[in-house]
């Protein structure tokens, strides 16, 4: 059945406006280094809840590139790994394929994304291994929360990086409203999705893009619309995101680190 | 069956109401630290657009004209001179690789060790061929950062007897952001164990071994440790584990605080996270009180 | 401000799912009260009035009502009325009548939606203080009744704390339910809730509101004896259909037997035959029913005769003997071809809708219980309660059905609204509009927001995007009166001998762009309807006689498919591309046939449209050569006198050569632009195809051909397009085209479908011999053509797509409801045409010639060349008063009655007349006059002279009558006008 993605009340079937998020809740530093041997332990970790959703992402490194790694030629090795628990859908347990066509493409997205945003001459002939595994997961652009838990946890292992990068989606409602974070409902029901990967910038009005992503066809004269709203989305999500690290960043500052 | 307690994130204590933001300021990544030019970037920071931005989440640094943003958690940065405890990962021609926490592997240089049997003997080929039987992959080892490489990594000495092999104890590991840099890392504890507190982050746990007795260092000691010892080593453990989940800077004293607090716990009580962070908080309290 | 709170959902789809949906609840929902000073509103928000008076002689303080799903699923029609007004409806119950019927939604939303009747949506669902979780064990039904309760509680609590600062007077709040465990359980929680029976009987200034309840609750009076058998429960239905003892199928009833019916079950070749009252059970046409299959010793096959239901005593329920089911047992148990026949157990799901009838007058007078008779002769009669069946004889009325009990011969219904008197013109369009629903209300101003403003002014940008071909002399040839013009033509030579030939269409699509309101009126509408005397609108008049419409001399957006022809119509290079165009002459087919004739004329258009129609001509042989089919159906036109728009005279439509031309070219297009689109969008282009019909279907045909000694050969289009040509008979110059009529009804409907949809080989379209064809050339009526016209610019770059454009089960969705629509709107056209010609034999009796088209059991079918009508000549049965006996031969199909015998295509005389004793249906009687058969054929009139010239016979009458009732200046400046 096709339903509105707006009632006339402006609520859409989860009872949100048309510009309002998920709800999102994160948090540093979950996995405990103690629980990785040596070689791959762990430097930084986050955990993502938004919407339905459910992300963690460790990272370990930057540490000496291992044997098997074997990319010499490349001065900064960046693995990313990508997993769905097999109970991410639905609950429900179901075969996940390991290497699916799906995965490698949000590896190499995010690859390319983070790629852009680490400082990598700083980490010459080191390699950074970022793991996610996605929990569960609330339909198609999981890649949004995938992409906002990794900043976290590239951030909480103290990577240089240039900016946070904060990822949101957009749909568009047959009238022609942007709706803001797209739900799993929503996407079912249609209407062209826009996910964006941005560096959204305190006071600075161009934001810099690290990916975008269109999953239908829609006018050329909504994109500006629907742009925008994914832009103000991310700023959102990075005030969020914001708020988090400061919240954790208060409790070691707490320690006296600077008299050091 | 046993009793298994499992400690859930979500119920971790709260202590921010405690936090006194007088004390510094947290830059984020991203944020501008100055707008004014005439300073320079130092690490943990970049330039763009003529501002000096944080490239990481810490506190800004300042030394004259020097900027630069210390992370929170990061891989340890060594320094010459700097204590550490590391593992070997890797036996190479005339050098052995050491995980030391930092961002690469360190190098000891077979040149740059005590040789078994005297300070003044020369290395041969032999020695070489036998570099397995001084160090081992996945041995421990104490030992003194020589010098900084451009690339960032560390070369490491062991020329002297407190450094060399570990053999019965402990390893803990914790940010290296959370060790504090003193005269001093080998310390007895009044409890009776010792610990060897690395600048990298990890920290050694031991029986007190008399170091003479030792011999260059690389013999394997393997006497039977007693049971009130081995009770200690875990309760110095835990408690630093405490101190580390609290981000109470670790040394000798705040150590000590921590383990005379938890005196009251067994020291499987120790795991729980409630007690845990009790400890940690309360060893932090009277850190605060010395100050 | 966002308050979470996720919630699961078990779901059945093979295996049950969890399936956990967020669900924000929120503070930020206001309740939309005037009287409130708690809510911060927006101006907008408030709708319910601060004193809403009471005109309830129950409830005498001012009060809000708040209404459960069952209320307004039932009571619609009595929402609909201005009277009720300040009414709460919460989303649960929104939420509810949209998943239960998407009919009563629509109507909901439009009241809603109207701010006028102050209609408030109160979002319970989401908001902090009324969300309730549904309780362990707790049906859904329990849950959702308690959901409306917390809301009512919480107004009711919301108001006075709100009245209380302002010391105002009270305002209560009201629960209509039907419920009545529900109205326990609310009285108990302290809220005040009614029956809507009540609280409308309250009402005591509007007692006409009381016809239009629903009837459903209060009919249980048991003592009478059941009409029919039970009804099995849903899950037994779906047990059994799961288990393969039952089926599911869609019934339709039959046009001509009111005890008859078909239900078209898929896994069946043939339809299932359903026969008798007790075996229908109550299912309405359109209803999803439930059947079980009868053993095969039962089956039975569909009777040839006719029945109507003409019951005379609706009081009387138990007439036990039915003399229609015996004649109805009779003919069918003396046929040898059975056919799977069943009896409906159960029905799945209703598809009741409001019916157009009339009222029939009770014998008893004063009595508030009447019979509806409904125009559609597939509907059985209702039973409806009216006080005011006085007011409403002879009108024509819509009753909405409520129920059928077992115990009830007729289904029970209400009264909804009046149409307009009986017989009146304008009434009986709305009636045919609405039997063949037909969307005809106003444009709404949401549509209307989308034209353009006027003065429409083409701009410099315009001219820079389009062909610029102004100078170029295109004219347009149309039917006279034609105000929306959608093509026109040129031609002219090219330098190097050849001909260019240019076709362009009204660019529609410049103006309607997809997903706007005006597109989607335009989708659902889907083509424009012709009725006789009244055109019912795709898009709105702006653009379809304005705007879109080519006229001549003006400057004009089109579609251009502009063709390089060799001097035989050999196509050498097609280009499509839009223009701005400035037709220099809008002709009709007459003027333009003079034009091209007259020899003395050779100005630009004339030597354009003798180019043309050469051309033409060649493209029309070719395309016949290759196999493409000249069918014929009887079209008539009728003269409409000006003044009371009663038809004053028929006459059989005339074809000239022009019509062929631009026919041709028009065909031509569409190929050509089919195959662009399929080429360029394989998966996705809109195609029209016709499907080539099963040889069974023409075996009514050969039948019929075999008897007058001819032998047609319906292997394939080409095949049957020959034999058409070689077949004549020259005592019977009408004889070839009532062949051909017969073949046309041998044909299957051409549809619309989407390219990705089937396979190659199915695009053939069987009547024009083309492996592609679709719909390019009449934007303006079709919306079919709008698609293929965003397709084209698509694959030109003239104009992006969209999302839906490429959704291919979007656009076989929008298929389905164009190949619908096509159909009614050609049914709606059809039964305007017998309209009208009702109208004209209305008070005149006519001798005409006619032939037999069908032989039937008790019947002769019998066609008016003249009239393009077909009519029915009882022979036996209880619609003849004759004693005469016929004797049916099935064997070769023909009637015989002592020397005279019946075969199909034999003339006959018949006298046309009207019968106005069933008001509802008025029917044009035919009675034999020739073969002359005693004691059957009704005498010959004096002054009829059979050897006459028919023609004349029937113009002179015309001629007399119309003199008799109008104006003789009027006529004369009709006639001329022809």
């Amino acid at each position: 059945m096709v339903q509105d993605l707006l009632s006339a009340q402006g609520l859409r079937m989860d009872g949100r406006r048309h510009n309002e998020l998920r709800q999102i809740q994160c948090k540093l530093g979950v996995l405990e280094s103690e629980l990785f041997t040596h070689k791959n332990r762990c430097d930084g970790s986050a955990y993502m809840l938004h919407g339905n959703t459910k992300v963690i992402a460790s990272i370990s490194g930057p540490k000496h590139p291992s044997k098997s790694s074997g990319k010499k030629d490349e001065s900064f090795i960046f693995n990313v790994r990508v997993k769905f628990a097999t109970f991410s859908k639905n609950g429900e347990r179901q075969k996940v394929l390991k290497n699916s066509k799906k995965l490698g493409e949000i590896e190499i997205n995010l690859k390319n994304i983070f790629k852009s945003v680490i400082l990598v001459e700083k980490y010459e002939k080191s390699q950074l291994d970022l793991n996610i595994e996605v929990l569960q997961h609330d339909g198609g652009s999981e890649i949004c929360t995938i992409v906002n838990t990794a900043t976290l946890a590239l951030i909480d292992a103290g990577i240089c990086m240039k900016e946070y990068v904060c990822a949101c989606t957009a749909s568009l409602t047959n009238d022609g409203l942007a709706l803001l974070d797209v739900s799993h409902l929503e996407e079912i029901c249609g209407g062209p999705t826009l996910t964006i990967a941005a560096l959204p910038r305190i006071g600075d009005h161009e934001q810099s893009v690290a990916f975008i992503e269109l999953s239908q066809k829609f006018y050329l004269k909504d994109l500006n619309k629907i742009f925008d709203c994914c832009q103000l989305g991310c700023e959102k999500i990075r005030t969020i995101l914001d708020e988090a690290i400061r919240g954790n960043a208060y409790e070691h500052v707490n320690s006296d680190l600077t008299s050091n | 069956m046993a009793n298994v307690k499992i400690n859930l994130l979500i119920n971790k204590p709260k202590y921010s109401a405690h936090i006194e933001e007088s004390n510094s300021r947290i830059f984020t990544t991203g944020e501008v630290i100055t707008e004014q030019k005439d300073f320079m970037r130092g690490h943990g920071t970049y330039l763009e657009d003529g501002f000096i931005k944080s490239s990481v989440v810490g506190v800004a640094k300042q030394i004259n004209k020097l900027i630069s943003v210390v992370p929170l958690k990061s891989k340890y940065v060594g320094e010459i001179g700097d204590v550490i405890v590391g593992r070997v990962t890797e036996i190479s021609k005339k050098r052995w690789k050491i995980d030391t926490n930092s961002r690469l592997d360190s190098v000891l240089l077979i040149s740059s060790i005590n040789l078994p049997g005297g300070e003044l003997r020369r290395r041969n080929a032999e020695d070489e061929q036998s570099m397995r039987k001084l160090l081992q992959e996945e041995d421990l080892l104490s030992a003194e950062v020589q010098n900084v490489y451009t690339d960032g990594s560390l070369s490491l000495h062991t020329r002297s007897l407190k450094y060399g092999k570990l053999s019965q104890g402990i390893l803990i590991s914790v940010s290296p952001s959370l060790i504090k840099r003193r005269k001093n890392h080998f310390h007895n504890l009044p409890c009776g164990i010792s610990v060897i507190i690395g600048n990298n982050g990890y920290i050694w746990v031991a029986p007190i071994v008399n170091v003479e007795e030792q011999g260059g260092g690389f013999a394997q000691c393997l006497d039977p440790v007693s049971k009130g010892d081995r009770e200690t080593i875990v309760r110095v453990k835990n408690c630093i584990q405490a101190l580390s989940a609290c981000y109470v800077m670790i040394y000798d004293t705040s150590i000590m605080y921590a383990y005379e607090e938890s005196m009251k716990y067994d020291v499987k009580e120790l795991l729980n996270q409630d007690t845990m962070y009790e400890v940690g908080f309360n060893a932090k309290q009277r850190i605060l009180q010395l100050e | 401000m966002l308050t979470n709170k996720v919630f699961l959902r078990k779901n059945k789809r093979g295996n049950v799912l969890k399936i956990i949906r967020e669900h924000y609840l929120r503070t930020d929902l206001w309740c939309g009260s005037r009287c409130c000073v708690i809510c911060p509103h927006e101006k907008h928000d408030l709708i319910l009035s601060e004193n809403p008076t009471s005109r309830s002689a129950l409830i005498k303080e001012p009060h809000y009502l708040l209404l459960d799903t069952n209320v307004i699923l039932d009571q619609i029609d009595i929402f609909e009325e201005d009277v009720l007004s300040n009414v709460i409806v919460v989303q649960t119950v929104i939420d509810e009548v949209k998943h239960r019927s998407t009919g009563v939604y629509k109507r909901l939303r439009d009241i809603l939606s109207n701010p006028a009747r102050s209609f408030y949506t109160f979002v319970n669902e989401h908001h902090r203080d009324t969300y309730i979780e549904r309780e362990p064990k707790e049906s859904s039904n329990d849950r959702n009744d308690r959901a409306i309760r917390k809301a009512a509680i919480w107004y009711q609590n919301h108001l006075n704390k709100s009245l209380k600062e302002t010391n105002k007077s009270k305002v209560k709040v009201i629960l209509l339910t039907d419920d009545a465990d529900n109205r326990r359980k609310a009285n108990d929680e302290g809220i005040e809730a009614y029956t809507v029976e009540n609280y409308v009987k309250s009402l005591t200034e509007f007692p006409h509101l009381q016809d239009k309840l629903c009837l459903k609750e209060y009919a249980n009076d048991s003592g009478k004896l059941p009409v029919y058998p039970p009804h099995l429960t849903v899950v037994q239905m779906h047990d059994g259909i799961k288990s393969g003892k039952f089926y599911q199928g869609s019934f339709m009833a039959s046009r001509e037997n009111f005890l008859e019916g078909n239900v078209n079950v898929e896994c069946f070749e043939k339809f299932v035959l359903i026969q008798g009252r007790e075996s229908l059970n109550r299912a309405i046409d359109g209803d999803t029913v439930c059947v079980e299959v009868l053993p095969e010793s039962d089956w039975s096959s569909p009777s040839d005769v006719v029945l109507e239901d003409n019951e005379a005593d609706p009081v009387d329920e138990n007439v036990e003997v039915n003399e229609d089911e015996k004649i109805l047992k009779e003919s069918a148990s003396n046929k040898k071809e059975k056919q799977t026949t069943g009896r409906i157990i159960g029905i799945i799901k209703r598809k009741w809708r409001q019916y157009c009838g009339i009222l029939k007058p009770n014998e008893v007078q004063g009595s508030a219980r009447h019979i509806f008779i409904p125009a559609d002769r597939k509907i059985p009669r209702v039973r409806i309660e009216t006080r005011q069946a006085e007011k409403l004889y002879n009108q024509r009325i819509i009753v909405a059905i409520d129920q059928w009990p077992r115990h009830s011969r007729y289904p029970q219904g209400h009264f909804v609204r009046i149409l307009g008197p009986l017989g009146d013109k304008e009434t009986e369009n709305e009636v045919l509009l609405i039997e063949h629903d037909v969307p005809h209300s106003k444009f709404s101003q949401e549509v209307l927001n989308c034209l353009p403003s006027l003065p429409w002014i083409i701009s410099e940008q315009d001219y820079k995007e389009r062909v610029d071909l102004r100078n170029i002399t295109i004219c347009s040839v149309d039917p006279p009166g034609c105000t929306d013009i959608d093509d026109a033509l040129h031609s002219r030579l090219l330098p190097n001998g050849n001909i260019e030939v240019g076709v362009h269409i009204a660019d529609v699509s410049h103006f309607i762009r997809p997903g706007t309101a005006m597109d989607k009126e335009a989708a659902l509408r889907a083509t424009t309807v012709y009725l006789v005397d009244k055109r019912i609108d795709m898009v709105p008049e702006l653009l379809s006689s304005n705007l879109c419409s080519l006229r001549g001399n003006v400057e004009r957006f089109a579609f251009s498919c502009v063709w390089e022809m060799d001097k035989d119509a050999n196509i050498v290079k097609t280009k499509f591309h839009k223009s701005v165009i400035e037709s220099k002459a809008a002709l009709t087919y007459e003027e333009a046939q003079i034009i091209i004739d007259d020899k003395n004329k050779n100005d630009d258009i004339a030597k354009s449209l003798r180019q043309l129609n050469q051309l033409a001509k060649i493209l029309k042989r070719r395309r016949i050569e290759k196999g493409a089919l000249v069918l014929a159906s009887p079209e008539i036109r009728f003269h409409i006198d000006s003044e009371t728009n009663d038809p004053i005279e028929v006459q059989a439509k005339q074809l000239r050569e022009t019509n062929s031309m631009v026919e041709e070219f028009m065909l031509l297009a569409n190929v050509s632009v089919a195959e662009k689109i399929e080429k360029e969008f394989p998966e996705y282009a809109m195609l029209r195809r016709h499907p080539t019909p099963p040889q069974a279907n023409f075996d009514p045909l050969i039948k019929a051909v075999q008897h007058q000694g001819f032998d047609i050969d319906t292997s394939s289009g080409k095949a049957l397009a020959t034999s058409l040509d070689n077949i004549e008979k020259d005592d019977n110059p009408y004889f070839n085209t009532m062949l051909r009529i017969l073949a046309t009804r041998c044909m299957l409907q051409a549809v619309y479908f989407i390219s990705g949809t089937l396979t190659r080989p199915e695009f053939f379209h069987y009547g024009l011999a083309a492996p592609i064809y679709t719909h390019f050339t009449s934007p303006i009526r079709r919306y079919a053509d709008i698609i293929v016209h965003r397709l084209l610019a698509s694959c030109i770059g003239a104009d992006s797509n969209y999302q839906d454009l490429l959704d291919k089960t979007k656009n076989s969705l929008l298929c389905n409801n164009l190949n619908y629509r096509n159909r009614m709107a050609q049914y709606a056209g059809r039964a305007s045409v017998a309209l009208n010609t009702h109208l004209f034999f209305r008070n005149r009796t006519e001798e005409v010639e006619g032939y037999v088209l069908f032989v039937r059991k008790n019947a002769l079918q019998i066609l008016i060349p003249k009239y393009g009508l077909e009519g029915t000549i009882y022979l036996t049965g209880k619609h003849t008063n004759s004693a005469v006996n016929f004797i049916y031969n099935e064997e070769n199909q023909s009637q015989q009655c002592g020397s005279v015998i019946f075969h199909s295509f034999d003339p006959v005389i018949v006298r046309l007349s009207l019968d106005s004793t069933n008001i509802q249906h008025e029917k044009l009687t035919f009675e034999l006059l020739k073969p002359y058969i005693e004691g059957f054929s009704i005498q010959l009139s004096d002054k009829m002279d059979i050897d006459n010239a028919p023609q004349e016979q029937s113009s002179d009458a015309t001629k007399r009558k119309s003199k008799e009732s109008q104006p003789s200046k009027k006529l004369s400046k009709k006639k001329k006008s022809k």
